[in-house]
């Protein structure tokens, strides 16, 4: 990888799993040696919460509005190499924000992974605007399913569209509609489908607030998404 | 439905190589509503445009001098045009006109279209008469201070090019086709001007969706789709499993002559497509 490359984790729906998705990659990159920046859109800064920094996102919210200068880089661990830029309920305010690349310049990261908020168009459109790459979270269900088809669908309208995907979050392959989903969705989207476990490991590192863990079933998955991923260098 | 009509029920779907079905169907009744997220997502993402668009205030088109439409604020450009699209984009500005009008913020700055913008500055260098005007839709805000306006107009503009119907791009084609432009299987040669890119550049489709338009009977790249006899016996069983959906809860006892000669008939479909399928596998062992 040769350039920074950003990640928009997208959904609209609240609690899609995006920021799990997002935090999971970040730390499966920085394992692999990448720098890698969480930059938390999310008014409700979510990210930022799971990862213990303050998460009142006003420094963000400034770039954003062009009243501000320093980008708010927070150390989250030094190796792996992950740092964040914390979001949190200032964002409310950024009304005709700046494009999300040039508020935030020269990243010192090899990858970026916007953490994208539930429910506010903007904010995604900033994201989206940013991305090469826009993974797009939800559940199997039909709510989910429709935030994601919304906000996939404006990435029709971005030339050249960026690379996406949608990323089916908590799956249990108990369930029949579960299984059913990849197959019925990757027709419906014409897109590809990843899937990330149900795994409690993920939930209770979340928790706890901490980076998600190295192994287990859906640390297995990430390694997969990012697999896709890096499907694009090639 | 008695025993013997659901005996013969499941008796049937094996014989004809389909799964017997599940006796409660939840899973089919949520994936409709899954299908329906998807339906309901699109028709949502459909508002946003529009809404977006009716916020943006479009104003009228009308010409205006190529040199007073300015490059996007801050000259940022997300993803900046490659030397081959632009290439191509001034090809088929040169053969069709300017189509798709540019379109600018209450300044003149672009708002949509660097790729044209970029093409037409070339055409005007080799011929200021023609292209010193080019028809431009001017938006009566400014992106500097509503950059996200800006995006949102880019999305709607983008995705007017999508409302192309099959004979308007057949209509285009043709355009192109006496302007010089040939539709030639693999690497243009030199000199030759390539159909599908100059053409997808106007109504942003991709080349296996302009392939599909212009020559609807062949497969993604043009040519005639090669049938193996798999795909055929696979193509078979699914036509028998259509069947089936709307027979398949029918027992024999209660149907007419005529239906039950049909289901009879897809019975021995079934049976030859096994025996096909037996050989075919002996044939690659």
């Amino acid at each position: 990888m040769n350039k920074t490359r950003w990640l928009a984790i997208v959904g609209r729906k609240g609690g899609s799993g995006k920021t799990a998705c997002a935090l999971g990659l970040a730390a499966h990159y920085a394992r692999a040696g990448k720098r890698a920046l969480l930059v938390d859109l999310d008014p409700q800064g979510s990210g930022t919460l799971a990862l213990g920094a303050d998460a009142n996102g006003e420094a963000l919210a400034a770039l954003l509005n062009g009243t501000g200068e320093k980008v708010p880089y927070v150390t989250i661990s030094e190796a792996p190499p992950v740092a964040l830029v914390p979001g949190g309920p200032a964002l409310e305010t950024v009304a005709a924000p700046r494009p999300l690349r040039d508020a935030l310049g020269n990243v010192p990261a090899d990858v970026v992974l916007v953490d994208c908020p539930p429910g506010h168009a903007d904010l995604d459109r900033l994201a989206l605007q940013a991305a090469d790459v826009v993974l797009a979270c939800c559940e199997a269900h039909r709510l989910g399913i429709a935030g994601a088809a919304r906000v996939l669908d404006e990435t029709k309208g971005l030339r050249p569209r960026p690379r996406c995907a949608l990323v089916l979050s908590r799956v249990d392959e108990r369930r029949g509609l579960d299984r059913a989903a990849p197959d019925l969705l990757a027709g419906a989207f014409a897109l590809p489908v990843l899937t990330i476990h149900q795994d409690a490991a993920l939930a209770l590192a979340l928790n706890a607030g901490g980076l998600p863990p190295a192994s287990g079933k859906a640390a297995a998955d990430l390694d997969a998404v990012a697999g896709w991923i890096d499907k694009g260098d090639r | 439905m008695n025993r013997k009509d659901k005996d013969e029920l499941l008796d049937r779907r094996k014989r004809w190589g389909l799964e017997t079905p599940r006796t409660n169907r939840p899973t089919e009744k949520a994936a409709a509503g899954l299908l329906a997220g998807v339906q309901a997502g699109h028709a949502q993402a459909r508002l946003d445009k529009r809404l977006a668009a009716d916020a943006a205030h479009a104003g009228d088109v009308g010409l205006m001098p190529l040199d007073a439409v300015l490059g996007r604020v801050g000259g940022l450009d997300t993803r900046e045009p490659t030397p081959d699209a632009v290439d191509t984009m001034t090809e088929t500005l040169e053969a069709l006109g300017l189509i798709v009008p540019l379109a600018v913020d209450c300044r003149g700055r672009l708002l949509c279209g660097k790729t044209r913008l970029l093409a037409l500055r070339r055409l005007k260098a080799k011929d200021p008469d023609r292209w010193g005007k080019v028809p431009v839709r001017r938006y009566d805000f400014d992106a500097e201070a509503d950059p996200a306006r800006a995006l949102a107009v880019e999305v709607a503009e983008n995705e007017q090019r999508k409302a192309y119907t099959p004979a308007e791009v057949r209509g285009l084609a043709d355009r192109l086709k006496t302007a010089g432009f040939r539709a030639t299987a693999g690497r243009p040669r030199k000199g030759t001007r390539a159909l599908l890119p100059a053409l997808g550049a106007v109504v942003g489709k991709s080349k296996r969706q302009l392939l599909r338009i212009l020559n609807p009977d062949a497969g993604g790249d043009g040519k005639p789709q090669p049938v193996t006899m798999a795909d055929a016996c696979a193509r078979l069983r699914r036509a028998l499993g259509a069947f089936d959906r709307v027979a398949g809860d029918v027992a024999l006892s209660t149907m007419k002559p005529n239906e039950r000669r049909a289901v009879r008939d897809a019975a021995a479909l079934a049976e030859l497509l096994d025996r096909i399928t037996e050989r075919e596998h002996h044939a690659d062992e």
